[in-house]
């Protein structure tokens, strides 16, 4: 399999205002993603992975090294590579129907086109039925899903994912987590599925959903190590129980757990 | 309005409900304050001043000169001029305040540009312009839509601008991600999460705008309500003065709640969670 998007020696300063001093986000960072691999990256908090995230989606750009998609260079945003926010980031003027048809709008597709993609998109997320409902009016979960139609909708070939479910309560979380292993196509033949870089604080998520963990440095960001998950696809929630499953959890807890102090010390 | 039928619908009405629930009381009470303040005023003021149609006058003066001003074709057409006036010169400030204030927002080269300039002319009274508005325009209805547009002009522009700064990055993150050129992103992000604040300049300077007329006409026009009070005055019927007061402050706030609704029904999702 060929690296869908390469990092390649990228480093990413943050000039510092007035009391802080410069911040150094990502040193030297060097990674290759697989097509249709889902790849889960976890680190400290403040350890450059959403920089990472951000750098890739095209909205800011890298002070050195290249970042390269299909082997061309990544210059700008493009809806090739989706992204998925923390916060969501619905629009909370348009309703969940509008929202979903933005990037088709964006596309230029045609008004009845764009209705019945998002119809499409929002049955295959459960959010029939809430067409009409601006954000506001939606739970947590329910806006996340919408969020996910929205991404969907516009086909990217990439999604990146910047902490979609840190939001959320730990139980819709588990859930969540299903659903989305289920939309990027876990059941279906692996030439069928989109690349996803998921970004994450926790590690059952990173276990329970990725191809590959990358784990980060504390910063400035690099990749400590990058550790390849076993488990068996599909994943189901009883191998949340299995020893294979903790295992896995405890050894990338080792390998986090370092940074991760390090992290709450500065 | 369907976004109002499902807002209807919602758990998380308790507080709204809550405030419907006392609505008829507050109605009387305000009913009945008004009534005391009207008593205190027609008790009181006799004991303590000269009073009478043509100086001072009592609630009843007023109530009187009403049955005959509002026969009056003359009290009619002021109130068509100085309401044409305000509306036509709250559109060409915000047909012109907006866009500007939306550039402002939008382009930090641009507003260190023109910053200074609407700074400094801000502060500036449409009252200050009056001399300058009749010598150009004349007494008439041009002045007084020049003078009204330059009071409605800045609070759009500076809301606007507000507006475009306030909305939260991320939104522009996540449409530039799902593909969005200049235009969508300037019609469906930047304006459309602008839009709490350019109605809500709108609205101040709606009000401005209705201040700024009856001043102006009061010294530069030849008809409308400010231009009423001054020939009340003159004839010293002091209870048609009253009178034109009272309408101009019912039509304010008439303006006001117009703008209001226009607000619940554009951006139904203003002051709920941010996402």
């Amino acid at each position: 399999m060929r690296p869908k998007l390469q990092a390649r020696h990228v480093t990413k300063r943050f000039p510092g205002g007035g009391r802080t001093g410069e911040i150094l986000a990502l040193k030297d960072f060097s990674l290759d993603v697989m097509t249709a691999e889902f790849l889960v990256i976890v680190g400290p908090s403040g350890c450059g992975k959403s920089t990472f995230l951000n750098a890739v989606a095209g909205l800011e750009p890298v002070d050195e090294g290249e970042l390269l998609m299909d082997g061309r260079l990544i210059q700008r945003p493009g809806p090739e590579r989706g992204m998925c926010f923390q916060e969501f980031a619905l629009f909370p003027w348009l309703t969940v129907r509008q929202n979903v048809e933005f990037g088709l709008e964006a596309k230029g597709l045609p008004r009845a086109e764009r209705g019945r993609r998002a119809s499409e998109y929002l049955g295959l997320v459960s959010l029939s039925g809430f067409e009409e409902r601006y954000p506001y009016e939606l739970s947590g979960g329910m806006k996340q899903r919408c969020a996910l139609a929205r991404l969907l909708a516009v086909d990217p070939a990439v999604f990146l994912m910047d902490e979609p479910l840190a939001a959320l309560d730990a139980q819709t979380r588990l859930i969540l987590q299903t659903e989305i292993l289920r939309i990027w196509g876990e059941e279906r033949s692996p030439a069928t599925r989109k690349t996803v870089i998921f970004v994450t604080h926790s590690i059952d998520e990173a276990v329970f959903l990725s191809d590959r963990i990358v784990v980060m440095t504390a910063r400035p960001g690099q990749v400590k190590e990058i550790v390849p998950n076993p488990l068996p696809r599909p994943r189901e929630d009883r191998m949340r129980g299995d020893p294979a499953f903790a295992r896995l959890s405890m050894e990338i807890w080792d390998l986090v757990r370092e940074a991760a102090l390090k992290a709450i010390e500065l | 309005m369907q976004s109002g039928d499902v807002a209807r619908k919602l758990p998380f009405r308790a507080w709204p409900a809550a405030v419907g629930a006392r609505a008829p009381l507050e109605a009387l009470q305000r009913v009945m304050f008004v009534a005391v303040a009207l008593g205190a005023w027609q008790w009181l003021a006799p004991r303590l001043v000269r009073t009478g149609p043509d100086f001072f006058p009592l609630p009843s003066d007023v109530l009187h000169g009403f049955a005959t001003l509002l026969t009056t074709a003359e009290f009619w057409t002021s109130v068509v001029s100085s309401v044409g006036r305000v509306l036509a010169g709250f559109a060409v400030a915000t047909l012109a305040g907006v866009p500007l204030g939306v550039l402002i927002g939008a382009s930090p080269r641009f507003e260190a540009l023109v910053d200074f300039s609407v700074e400094m002319l801000r502060p500036l009274p449409a009252m200050a312009w009056i001399p300058i508005a009749i010598l150009w325009f004349g007494a008439g209805d041009v002045s007084s839509v020049f003078l009204v547009s330059l009071g409605v002009f800045f609070p759009v522009v500076i809301n606007s601008a507000a507006g475009v700064k306030a909305t939260g990055r991320v939104y522009r993150k996540a449409a530039l991600t799902l593909g969005a050129g200049p235009l969508l992103m300037l019609r469906k992000v930047i304006v459309r999460g602008a839009l709490p604040y350019v109605i809500l300049g709108c609205r101040i300077g709606l009000g401005v705008g209705w201040m700024v007329i009856v001043a102006g006409e009061m010294v530069g026009a030849q008809s409308g309500l400010g231009f009423l009070i001054m020939k009340a005055r003159s004839f010293a019927r002091i209870d048609w003065v009253v009178d034109s007061m009272i309408v101009i402050g019912l039509i304010g706030l008439g303006l006001d709640a117009a703008i209001v609704r226009l607000q619940r029904w554009a951006v139904p999702w203003w002051g709920k969670e941010g996402t």
